[in-house]
């Protein structure tokens, strides 16, 4: 059996750098997959160090977690804001404390509190930890992008998902091999610039509308963060098809990790992308 | 084009080359190449970043257009000539910036906010003159690709004058008394070098609220990541 290992190339070729060690504690991965099927819900998630902090020693700033919930699913992908040293941290931190809210919150969610939570959740780890109790110092050392779905099943083979964020980490409905984003992208209302920096907990913004979504049979649920995204675009070139393609029905989970590890371009970021499938009943 | 091409940070280096520069422009020239070596060791944040160097004085020349320093074999030497007109540096920016950002842009680019590294030596021989090119240059209304600009100040720049120049107090540097002039350049390049290697995004000081109580209904999920 012969594979060609080699990461997709997507554009042109970039600079070629080997992967230093992270200089940081504790142990961090690389590279992280994970994936389960859960009653009507296929998920596939995996998290990728970019090629820059690769190149200079630094740990995946990216993070994810997965969990169940009376019968839904809590999806939730961060971003560690790369001048916050710790932000590795932040993001994990962040991710771990959404699925714990989400676990135990009653129905409706209070989108808000959730994120209020999440961005304390820095602000205490800071003091705790680090000894640092000046909220300012948290956001310096651990601030994090979060998106979050809340998915819950709709009828077989089909769901409605509940989604929120702060920062640039995004989303999209992918449809018949098309990626509909599900939050407008404040990097491109037609502006001449990148914005100047990115929201990150624990900022929340004062009101807080989760987006809703429907996913029919063959719809697909998408989180990623920038390092995806950006690259991604409308989703109509080379990485928005292989993809599409590739995540019709859910991938391996190795799969999903070797996508992720795409090279071209000056594209160096770490990149995380997790997707939910909702599934149709076995016939009986 | 369906995907973009990456992301940009056009960088200018606007020098003064007036003739009290000349005991320390053979030191500029060192950091300028002690820069480009830094950046041709990274080539991953080389990829990122677009550099210029500029070099007023009564006029302005443009030593090197916006480029892409992994193809450059050599960098352009700075040299002096006469006064130190503020405004002839900035009026070339007023024209090239958006102009610059248009041709990274056509090229599939997605750009962060330009930055503009100046250096002088002296207090700006076009009083009144450069404060209105001054102003819009940075206005963001009149100039959306207006650049966050790090003025640093040797020799005899006043203060008020880099406090002026810089877009943020933050952003203005101005030599001790008492520092040799030399050791101010090499530092300026030493933070030149880290700002372009580094340019990764800020944290953003948008109109979203720090959390900074800790809500009711919070629990810590993990003690010890």
């Amino acid at each position: 059996m012969s594979f060609d290992w080699a990461p997709p190339l997507i554009g042109v070729p970039g600079p070629q750098t080997p992967a230093r060690a992270p200089q940081t504690q504790p142990y961090r991965p690389d590279t992280v997959a994970d994936g389960w099927a859960a009653a009507g819900f296929e998920v596939r998630a995996a998290s990728v160090r970019g090629p820059g902090h690769r190149a200079s020693g630094v740990p995946r700033q990216d993070d994810f977690a997965l969990a169940t919930a009376a019968g839904s699913v809590i999806a939730v992908v961060a971003d560690g804001v790369s001048n916050a040293p710790l932000s590795h941290l932040g993001a994990t931190m962040v991710c771990r404390t959404v699925v714990d809210y989400l676990q135990r919150a009653a129905d409706p969610v209070d989108w808000h509190d959730l994120l209020r939570c999440a961005g304390w959740a820095l602000v205490e780890y800071a003091g705790r930890q680090l000894g640092e109790t000046d909220p300012q110092r948290a956001e310096t050392l651990l601030a994090s992008t979060v998106v979050v779905a809340l998915v819950r099943p709709d009828g077989p083979g089909r769901a409605v998902a509940h989604l929120v964020r702060v920062g640039d980490s995004t989303a999209w409905r992918l449809r018949d091999g098309g990626w509909e984003p599900l939050f407008t992208d404040p990097a491109d209302p037609g502006g001449e610039l990148l914005p100047d920096g990115v929201a990150a907990l624990p900022r929340v913004p004062a009101e807080v509308d989760p987006v809703a979504v429907t996913l029919a049979a063959d719809d697909v649920l998408v989180l990623a963060t920038d390092g995806f995204a950006e690259p991604l675009g409308p989703g109509t070139g080379d990485l928005g098809r292989l993809f599409g393609d590739a995540l019709t029905t859910p991938p391996a989970m190795t799969r999903l990790a070797w996508m992720l590890d795409f090279t071209g371009g000056s594209w160096d970021d770490d990149r995380t992308v997790l997707a939910v499938w909702p599934v149709p009943p076995e016939p009986s | 084009m369906a995907e973009t091409a990456g992301r940009v940070l056009p960088v200018y280096l606007v020098a003064d080359e007036s003739v009290s520069m000349t005991p320390v422009v053979g030191e500029l020239n060192a950091g300028l190449q002690s820069l480009h070596d830094a950046l041709l060791r990274e080539p991953l944040a080389a990829a990122k970043v677009r550099f210029s160097i500029i070099g007023f004085s009564d006029d302005v020349i443009v030593h090197s257009a916006l480029s892409d320093l992994r193809n450059e074999t050599a960098l352009p030497q700075l040299s002096v000539r006469a006064g130190t007109a503020y405004g002839v540096a900035f009026s070339l920016l007023v024209d090239r910036i958006p102009a610059d950002v248009r041709a990274l842009k056509r090229e599939g680019f997605a750009v962060h906010r330009p930055a503009v590294f100046f250096l002088s030596d002296g207090q700006p021989t076009d009083p009144g003159q450069w404060e209105p090119v001054y102003a819009e240059l940075t206005d963001r209304e009149r100039t959306p690709t207006a650049p966050n600009i790090i003025a640093c100040g040797i020799g005899e720049a006043r203060a008020e004058t880099i406090l002026h120049v810089a877009t943020r107090p933050e952003f203005a540097f101005v030599a001790t008394p008492g520092v040799e002039v030399g050791f101010a350049i090499a530092e300026f390049c030493t933070a030149l070098t880290r700002s372009v290697i580094r340019s990764g995004q800020a944290v953003g000081g948008d109109t979203a609220e720090l959390v900074v109580e800790r809500p009711d209904s919070f629990r810590m999920a993990v003690d010890v990541v």
